[in-house]
């Protein structure tokens, strides 16, 4: 089931392109300005190709697969009853979302690899300092991202419904986030607040971590209690015809 | 016989709404059962109850000697089942279709031969969003018999087919029966339930109103037979109005009209030989499966 849930995800040109080429399309198209890999006393003597940039390639990743791709396949499933199909068959459906969340997982997995190998062997990027500590971002960005992609499939009545919802969600948090202004651009009080949310004490992590510093623990716990919340709401409401 | 499926006082409610109010009927083993009615008579509340995707209000449901709610997954390795309009995934191709849902059983079908037996050997690598309204119907029958069950649910088999993939569709069921699968058909064309069906329930409202056989619910309805014929020399309307089955005789110009019950032709024509009128243009007309349920639904919703 997982495999065949990989060959559909990959047929499926739109998501193919969101998650894996959109966010090293955009290394690339920033990554080649010259001044991006010259240290800079904002970005704390490292170069914005070493911190914000791959930074905000992964979370537009996770943003994307969590929030468009996952909540539109799920409710898509419901709306066409191929989740009640396999509620008569001896797998039950839930099946199908674990399937849904590993695909989503590796593909988040697939394209850091793509946003590494790309940037640090076209771009001259640096590789990330702390394997270890990104390891843990990623699978909490990634948890929570996820979870908030499941609550908006159980709210979603339609699949229509999901992908403008994924759209509501995407854009306040990716602006708070810094994916779309820089965030050392914002105000403070909204770089306060970006801080919190699930995307942006995501891609705080992944800077942390590139550079080798270890993430603060409020930025972890951000999107632990993320995952938690939403993954239960989500548990509770979630919907299967 | 032994029954495959019982349902005893099933009730289901949505909201003030009685989907289904009291439903009763078994089903034995290998036959093809039938289940009629008007749209929202409750067919496909009745059927959802039966396979465990919904919870009965009330009642007791016993599909294989099976409980639904404690051994619901034995019950989905043995029972198959054709949903009414449930799709696949539309880039999922159909020999992907069929693998997949031949890994989920226990007893898998081999996919291969579903392939063929359905007709869709041409179409292994079509993906599903692309198949015609037949092939999407064959593909989910074929799906259905992913497990090799032992009993067949199928709603609304041939709505949306036209007429040549009706018949194909029909031969299918009868090669099921063939193979010793019990089937329960929902339909609401009469013409593929006469043709297909051991026995018919017909629900009207929410309640059965009959289960019998075809001929028994024509019968059941108060069937009329007509025989029409032209007498080749004069007939007193007396010798036949005399007879038991006779109900009434009527004529228009050389024409008689006899309706009536039982063995009706075999009464008429006897009449007429023994005084030897010979019946030119002899035609006898049945009632049809179509009246009797006209005639089953229609008084149940006016009582």
């Amino acid at each position: 089931m997982i495999g065949t849930e990989f060959r559909l995800f990959l047929r499926d040109p739109m998501s193919t392109l969101l998650s894996l080429l959109l966010p090293v399309g955009i290394l690339v198209i920033f990554g080649i300005i010259p001044d991006v890999s010259k240290p800079s006393a904002e970005y704390g003597g490292h170069s914005a190709l070493d911190t914000v940039l791959p930074s905000a390639a992964l979370a537009l990743t996770v943003g994307m697969l969590g929030l468009f791709v996952l909540p539109t396949t799920l409710t898509l499933y419901r709306e066409k009853g191929i989740l009640r199909r396999l509620a008569t068959t001896p797998v039950p459906p839930s099946a199908l979302l674990r399937a849904q969340l590993v695909v989503n997982l590796t593909m988040m997995l697939l394209s850091t690899a793509l946003v590494i190998g790309v940037g640090v062997v076209a771009l001259g990027m640096s590789a990330p300092a702390g394997w270890a500590w990104l390891a843990l971002v990623l699978t909490l960005g990634a948890a929570a991202m996820l979870a908030f992609g499941l609550i908006i499939s159980a709210v979603a009545k339609s699949s229509k419904v999901a992908t403008g919802l994924g759209f509501l969600a995407y854009y306040p948090l990716a602006f708070l986030a810094g994916v779309l202004v820089p965030r050392e651009q914002l105000p403070h009080a909204v770089q306060v607040i970006g801080d919190w949310t699930p995307l942006g004490a995501f891609r705080l992590a992944v800077q942390a971590a590139w550079s080798g510093d270890a993430p603060s623990a409020a930025g972890l716990a951000i999107m632990a209690g993320y995952t938690i919340m939403l993954g239960a709401l989500a548990a509770r409401f979630f919907r299967w015809e | 016989m032994q029954n495959v499926i019982e349902v005893r006082g099933l009730r289901k409610r949505y909201g003030a709404q009685h989907a289904v109010r009291d439903v009763t009927f078994e089903v034995g083993a290998g036959e093809i059962f039938g289940i009629v009615g008007p749209n929202g008579a409750g067919k496909t509340t009745t059927v959802e109850c039966v396979v465990g995707l919904r919870e009965p209000d009330a009642g007791t449901v016993r599909v294989l000697g099976l409980d639904r709610a404690q051994d619901a997954r034995e019950l989905r390795e043995r029972v198959g089942i054709q949903l009414q309009s449930s799709e696949l995934p539309a880039k999922l191709t159909v020999g992907e279709a069929l693998r997949l849902y031949t890994s989920f059983y226990r007893k898998p079908a081999d996919w291969r031969v579903l392939l063929t037996d359905w007709g869709l050997a041409d179409k292994e690598r079509t993906a599903f969003g692309k198949l015609s309204g037949g092939q999407k119907q064959r593909l989910s029958i074929a799906l259905a018999l992913a497990g090799t069950p032992e009993v067949v649910i199928l709603d609304e088999l041939t709505t949306g087919l036209d007429p040549q993939a009706r018949r194909e569709a029909w031969g299918f069921v009868e090669r099921l029966r063939a193979g010793g699968v019990t089937v329960v058909l929902v339909s609401h064309f009469m013409e593929e339930v006469e043709r297909l069906c051991d026995r018919v329930a017909v629900i009207s409202a929410g309640r059965i109103v009959a289960v019998d056989t075809p001929a028994g619910l024509v019968r059941r309805a108060g069937g009329d037979q007509v025989v029409r014929f032209r007498p080749t020399s004069p007939l007193d309307d007396a010798l036949l109005t005399a007879l038991p089955e006779v109900r009434s005789v009527e004529r228009a110009g050389p024409q008689v009209t006899v309706s009536g019950t039982g063995n009706l032709p075999g009464a008429v024509t006897a009449v007429l030989a023994r005084h030897g009128i010979v019946a030119a243009e002899l035609r006898i007309e049945q009632a049809s499966l179509d009246d009797a349920y006209a005639t089953l639904t229609t008084e149940r919703e006016k009582s």
